[in-house]
């Protein structure tokens, strides 16, 4: 009887956090599914062994400290390099700007440092099976993305829209009242109605509802 | 005491509409509102009871999916839609998420992918089937991807016009009438918003 072995995937870090680093090997190097080849503390140093590795997996963090290269920037030079080489963004950073730059450049998956070791090996195992794993924050920043408001009818009337965007860019209710020549007490109830038909209780909420939380 | 969620499901088989049913009711955190064939039907409901979470179908007769996903997205933001369909090509993907879309998940998906990506939609995740995640970034990554929400003809027009051809060049290229060639130029310039053809053609094709 002839089982077949399965290939171990190959995983490469870059991540200058030596504790967090080394903690990850540890965890990774456990798993029967997996083989960390190299670990490194900087882009550059990978940048230099990559070449000779072609690891399958690449983890990489965005942050890279005083370095020369940031995370954002190695993508493009390790896939040059590597290009079979699939890379993950592990990193704090959950900004739509990072991710939609990460992803333009190559990178395959997005995971947050705060998502607990289980769901990091997932994450890895769905990679490697092709999928595009990322934390549930990070899907949602990059689905609602799509959403286009500018195809859609807008649910506020033109008055509310007014008022809505100058409350988006700091004026008081007092001082939007004043540069429409309203009464506070209209500005008042027409706020209260934008909060009825976004259905939100707080400013914070209507302008992220109207302006999309990126 | 974790809150429960409620869910609706949009849905015309009924084969569907029982497994789905079955998954919802065997969840204590669940609360199934409505199993509905159309999405009219659906968006009637409403004016009645809003579910958190609703699983919609994006091949529905009379109103597609996709449209209904839309009236949600603006007229009730509350409601957050994960599309369950056997549909996966990225035209599929694009129009779903751009029309506000919160997940994606393929008919082949389990049941415990199923009850995971309620819970996660309901606290602040995208959950998508993994090759749909993937294709979601693929989309991402290559920058003209405006030219998806233009159908394969329109796309073949564009090209014609961004090749320098005549309206009836393109015509006779594409095996159709001159009427049908403007018919598509028309709908193009609506879906991208442009009033001419250079327009049309740097909004697609112009390198970032």
């Amino acid at each position: 009887m002839v089982t077949a072995i399965k290939q171990k995937i190959k995983v490469s870090i870059i991540e200058n956090d030596k504790f967090f680093a080394d903690s990850l090997q540890l965890i990774l190097s456990r798993q029967e599914s997996m083989v960390v080849v190299e670990t490194f503390y900087s882009a550059e140093d990978a940048i230099g062994e990559i070449k000779h590795l072609k690891p399958d997996i690449i983890l990489l963090d965005i942050d890279l400290g005083k370095f020369k290269k940031t995370g954002l920037e190695a993508i493009k030079d390790l896939l040059a390099l590597s290009s079979k080489s699939q890379i993950m963004i592990l990193t704090i950073f959950e900004e739509y700007e990072k991710v939609f730059e990460a992803l333009q450049n190559g990178a395959l998956g997005y995971i947050l440092k705060s998502d607990t070791s289980e769901k990091i090996v997932e994450a890895i195992m769905d990679l490697a099976s092709g999928g595009s794993p990322m934390s549930p924050t990070v899907a949602r920043k990059v689905t609602q993305s799509f959403y286009n408001k500018k195809n859609v009818t807008h649910p506020l009337s033109e008055r509310e829209t007014e008022i809505i965007t100058f409350i988006s860019k700091g004026f008081s209710e007092k001082e939007v009242a004043s540069k429409l020549f309203l009464s506070p007490f209209t500005i008042k109830k027409h706020i209260s109605n934008i909060y009825e038909k976004l259905q939100v209780n707080s400013r914070t909420d209507a302008l992220n509802s109207f302006f999309g939380n990126f | 005491m974790q809150p429960v969620i409620n869910i609706a499901v949009v849905e015309d088989n009924t084969d569907i509409q029982e497994m789905v049913g079955t998954i919802i009711k065997s969840n204590n955190q669940f609360q199934l509102t409505g199993v509905f064939s159309t999405a009219e039907t659906f968006i009637s409901s409403l004016q009645i009871e809003m579910p958190d979470i609703v699983i919609m179908d994006l091949g529905l007769p009379g109103m597609s999916g996709v449209e209904a996903i839309q009236i949600i997205s603006t007229q009730y933001t509350k409601i957050h839609c994960i599309v369950f369909t056997i549909h996966d090509s990225n035209q599929n993907v694009f129009e779903a998420l751009t029309a506000g879309a919160c997940g994606y998940l393929l008919k082949g998906a389990g049941k415990e992918k199923i009850v995971q990506s309620i819970i996660s939609c309901f606290e602040g995740g995208s959950p998508m089937s993994s090759s749909i995640a993937r294709k979601v970034v693929e989309i991402m990554y290559k920058k003209n991807n405006l030219i998806l929400l233009l159908s394969h003809r329109e796309q073949d027009v564009l090209q014609g016009l961004k090749d320098g051809l005549s309206y009836q060049e393109i015509a006779q290229k594409l095996d159709i009438s001159l009427h049908t060639v403007r018919t598509y130029i028309r709908a193009i310039y609506e879906k991208l918003q442009v009033h001419s053809k250079t327009e049309a053609i740097n909004k697609i094709f112009k390198s970032y």
